[in-house]
């Protein structure tokens, strides 16, 4: 008879205890391979459980290869294989990992790998104010609309939208974003969309239809940081074209042009990220004139087309494409939520039609419930009153910003764009010694968090700058960390 | 603009694949098709939804809706160390990671460890998508033998001694395409191969769930946990639309994949992912499983007792113990391809087996049947034609 300690007040469900107790006999050859195990229904009437419970237990026994049954009826303890599980202890001939990766993904992570990305554990559960990350509000997000919406999705279309989908991304979703880009003054057949798990994946997708190795892509100099270890797994040779007061230098990219045609131009033309720089019309049509003449495509990232609060109408480069060189990739993550993960590229229908190949094979298509719920929560005008909705909040902290720093930020040695738009505003700190971890525990010691400079070059900055994002703040937040971050700078030019 | 000029080389060894135009033509009304590798609609769990997204919403909120742990949202990978462990697999938060489908595990596999020519050592037949996937990063292969009980560890060691390969690629338990499973004493045998030689194997697992008859099995993950990465998904087990997948592995696997999966897409659907992780604390699965079965059991042996009435004695099968296919093989001489050709245009589609094959030669006289999509009805009457189509082939072969 096999004797078992069931503690019924124990959190510790009873089969989980059954097979706890049972596996430790095993363990220790109190059962030997080749002893019956008693019957499920003897056995839980002998315990006084449920017989499901047995079975519960048996069955874990089993899928760990401790007990065998004979012809279905009995169960014995099999001879087991000794076997160490994960966890408990490291095998001496387990597996060098740094020597098993691709040289790729080896650069990457000697470059980056120690770099701290807004979407790693460390970042999480900072009860500090922060400016750090470019993560949308919460408590704005339109939780409410979204469940209509998702319900509205299942009840109407059923069990589509669980099903596989098509690579391309759902059709309703898709014509949706044409409407809208429309309004932009883009346009573009519901075919020439494709829909990708936000912009990051639209990029990352983009170099895998165009680098080789060792070819050359450009940038805006700073830039989103997130790009530099993509490219740099794809063997790109970065070239970084420097940021003017009005936006990219238009003369440096046209003398690194004879240095080398490069895969393409990744640029932002709105609220550009960091530096918040929007160019003008007139930027644009150069830009665009430029890359026609030596037919070079343009990746357009108008992450936040949507936000300008501030200064003159530009429309999207994309709008003047007459000759289907852009590549325009759009986003819901800033201006709605990011947790869906929803992006979208517009272009070229030989483009696209690759680059859905491309996903098809990377991760067979975008979810499905999202993009339906997305669709129904557009299609019902959710997300224009949502833009409304936004835009008008975050004009407004964002005039709120503005003005505190002008009164609290006194450091003639410190200055600032001023943006039309979007969440970020870039700061320039001349004249500093102060290196950026000593800058950083100052910030910690205020409590405020703030985008490092560094993290948004390639190559070294000539001044050191800070990146503040708005966009999870409320304005008492953003005025009290501005008060923060004031006095913060204080004590970084006295050190 | 002409973009065709630009690509990348990696891209231009992409082609349509053969099975997809297949399926196009499967896929048009009135067609029956055995083709697809798909779940059936009616064993979504539809009626769940609305009380999940309640939870979710309710429980989580906006935080559902944000960004989120490239790792995965924690609620979810807390919910799998159970799971995993009734499947035998012991796992810590640190050793589980969610991926975009797991497909989209097989991609940032690929992504992160072949370089252009390293060789994966694969079985023969293997499933289609993870060469695809693979094939992306420029991977050769090394077809390994299988028997009747999957991959054959002579097989394995010899590939393992004669060859530098990056990793071992097996769907051990329902194989996808050959409903095989490889029995307890091979795994361990496997296993140990695996160790003796500190080779990484992967163990893709997206079937064992639905097993209809027999005894659960352990993974070989839980003989060899250093040295295989174990892998599985939802779509077989909830629905395949969330695109949800996940993997266990030594935590500085993990932490490599984390690199690289942050820049493929940051994360994977946050709002998705809470939805699993109540569909799995809620308990909902078990329920949710036994329905699958009790759809997909019948359907098997309609397929069974229909190839038993209409093949040809050359032709054989073995009666799988659960997932979604039969394998069926038979004389080389007959190419399948051409048999579907004949089966297409009387309305029935289904996918010649060599097309799993990296040497597609070696598996002219096979091909892959789905039972778990089709009606009863339609299951009978597409095993008729395609048996017709055989003896048809056969037929002209003749003449």
């Amino acid at each position: 008879m096999i004797i078992l300690n069931l503690d019924r007040k124990n959190k510790t469900p009873l089969f989980r205890q059954v097979f706890e107790q049972l596996k430790e006999k095993i363990d220790n050859e109190i059962l030997k391979p080749g002893d019956l195990l008693p019957p499920t229904r003897t056995f839980s009437d002998q315990l006084g459980v449920n017989r499901t419970t047995i079975y519960k237990a048996y069955q874990e026994l089993w899928a760990l290869g401790y007990i065998e049954s004979r012809s279905g009826s009995y169960s014995y303890v099999r001879q087991r294989r000794e076997f160490h599980l994960s966890g408990k202890e490291v095998h001496s001939n387990s597996i060098d990992w740094a020597k098993r990766v691709n040289h790729n993904a080896e650069k990457v992570y000697k470059m980056f790998g120690k770099v701290n990305y807004p979407f790693s554990e460390e970042k999480i559960g900072f009860d500090g104010i922060d400016f750090g990350r470019l993560h949308p509000d919460t408590r704005i997000f339109p939780v409410k609309e979204f469940r209509k919406s998702i319900n509205k999705a299942i009840e109407h279309r059923g069990a589509t939208v669980l099903d596989y989908g098509e690579s391309k991304g759902y059709y309703p979703l898709r014509e949706y974003i044409t409407r809208r880009m429309r309004s932009h003054g883009i346009s573009v057949d519901i075919d020439e969309i494709l829909i990708t798990n936000g912009a990051q994946n639209a990029i990352d997708l983009l170099l895998r239809l165009f680098a080789k190795p060792g070819c050359r892509v450009f940038v805006e100099s700073p830039t989103y940081g997130m790009v530099f270890p993509t490219f740099t797994y794809y063997n790109c040779e970065i070239v970084l074209i420097p940021m003017l007061d009005d936006g990219a230098d238009l003369e440096a990219i046209e003398r690194e042009f004879k240095n080398g045609l490069p895969i393409f131009f990744y640029t932002m033309p709105n609220f550009h990220n960091p530096t918040g720089i929007t160019t003008n019309q007139e930027h644009r049509e150069k830009l665009i004139a430029l890359f026609e003449k030596y037919s070079v495509p343009i990746v357009e990232d108008a992450f936040e087309e949507e936000m300008k609060y501030f200064g003159k109408v530009s429309l999207p480069v994309k709008s003047m494409d007459i000759n289907r060189i852009i590549i325009y990739v759009g986003s819901f993550s800033k201006i709605l939520f990011p947790g869906i993960r929803l992006g979208w590229i517009a272009a070229d229908i030989e483009c696209i039609n690759r680059l859905t190949t491309l996903k098809r094979f990377s991760d067979i298509s975008t979810a499905l419930p999202e993009q339906a719920a997305l669709a129904d929560f557009c299609l019902k005008g959710f997300y224009e009153l949502h833009i409304k909705k936004i835009h008008k909040v975050f004009r407004k902290r964002m005039i709120l910003a503005m003005q505190a720093m002008e009164q609290k930020i006194k450091n003639k040695n410190v200055s600032w764009i001023a943006p039309n738009g979007g969440f970020t505003i870039w700061l320039t700190l001349n004249n500093l010694k102060t290196g950026y971890e000593e800058m950083n525990s100052i910030f910690h010691a205020n409590k405020i968090r703030v985008a490092l400079g560094k993290d948004f070059f390639m190559d070294t900055e000539t001044e050191k700058h800070l990146r503040l994002a708005i966009a999870s703040l409320n304005e008492k937040e953003i005025a009290e960390g501005i008060e923060r971050l004031a006095s913060a700078i204080n004590h970084i030019y006295k050190s | 603009m002409n973009f065709e000029k630009i690509l990348a080389t990696r891209t231009s060894n992409i082609k349509a694949s053969a099975i997809r135009e297949l399926l196009k033509i499967a896929a048009n009304p009135g067609m029956i098709s055995l083709g697809g590798g798909l779940p059936s609609p009616d064993s979504f769990p539809l009626a769940l939804m609305r009380e999940l997204t309640e939870k979710v919403l309710t429980k989580y909120g906006a935080a559902a809706l944000q960004y989120d742990l490239t790792e995965g949202f924690v609620p979810l990978r807390k919910a799998l160390i159970d799971y995993c462990k009734s499947n035998g697999v012991e796992a810590k938060l640190e050793n589980i990671y969610i991926t975009s489908g797991s497909q989209g595990f097989l991609d940032c596999l690929g992504k992160l460890l072949i370089s252009p020519g390293d060789l994966v050592a694969v079985e023969g037949p293997t499933y289609l998508a993870a060469l695809q996937a693979f094939n992306s990063y420029e991977a050769k292969y090394i077809q390994m033998q299988t028997d009747d009980e999957g991959l054959v560890p002579e097989a394995l060691e010899e590939t393992l001694k004669n060859n530098t390969v990056k990793f071992v690629y097996t769907v051990p338990t329902f194989q996808n395409p050959s409903g095989k499973t490889i029995k307890i004493k091979r795994r361990e045998q496997i296993a140990e191969i695996i160790k003796r030689y500190d080779a990484l194997l992967i163990e893709d697992d997206p079937y064992s769930a639905l097993r209809y008859s027999g005894d659960p099995l352990p993974t070989i993950k839980s003989m060899a946990p250093e040295n295989v990465v174990y892998v599985s998904t939802f779509s077989k087990i909830f629905a395949p639309g969330l695109r949800l997948g996940f993997f266990v592995a030594p935590e500085q696997f993990g932490k490599w994949m984390v690199i690289v999966k942050q820049g493929v897409d940051l994360n994977t659907t946050t709002y998705g992912q809470a939805l699993a992780a109540e569909y799995l604390l809620g308990g909902y699965l078990d329920n949710h499983i036994k329905k699958i079965i009790s759809i997909y059991k019948p359907k098997l042996d309609v397929m069974l007792k229909a190839l038993e009435e209409n093949f040809p004695p050359e032709y054989k099968w073995i009666k799988p113990d659960g997932g979604m296919f039969f394998w069926i093989y038979g004389p080389n001489s007959i190419d399948m391809e051409d048999v579907s050709a004949i089966s297409l245009s009387k309305g029935v589609g289904f996918v010649p087996g060599k097309f799993f094959y990296p040497n597609p030669e070696d598996g002219l006289g096979t091909m892959r049947l789905n039972f778990t999509n089709g009606s009863h009805d339609q299951l009978k009457f597409a095993i008729k034609i395609i048996a017709d189509s055989i003896k048809e082939r056969k037929n002209q072969l003749v003449k």
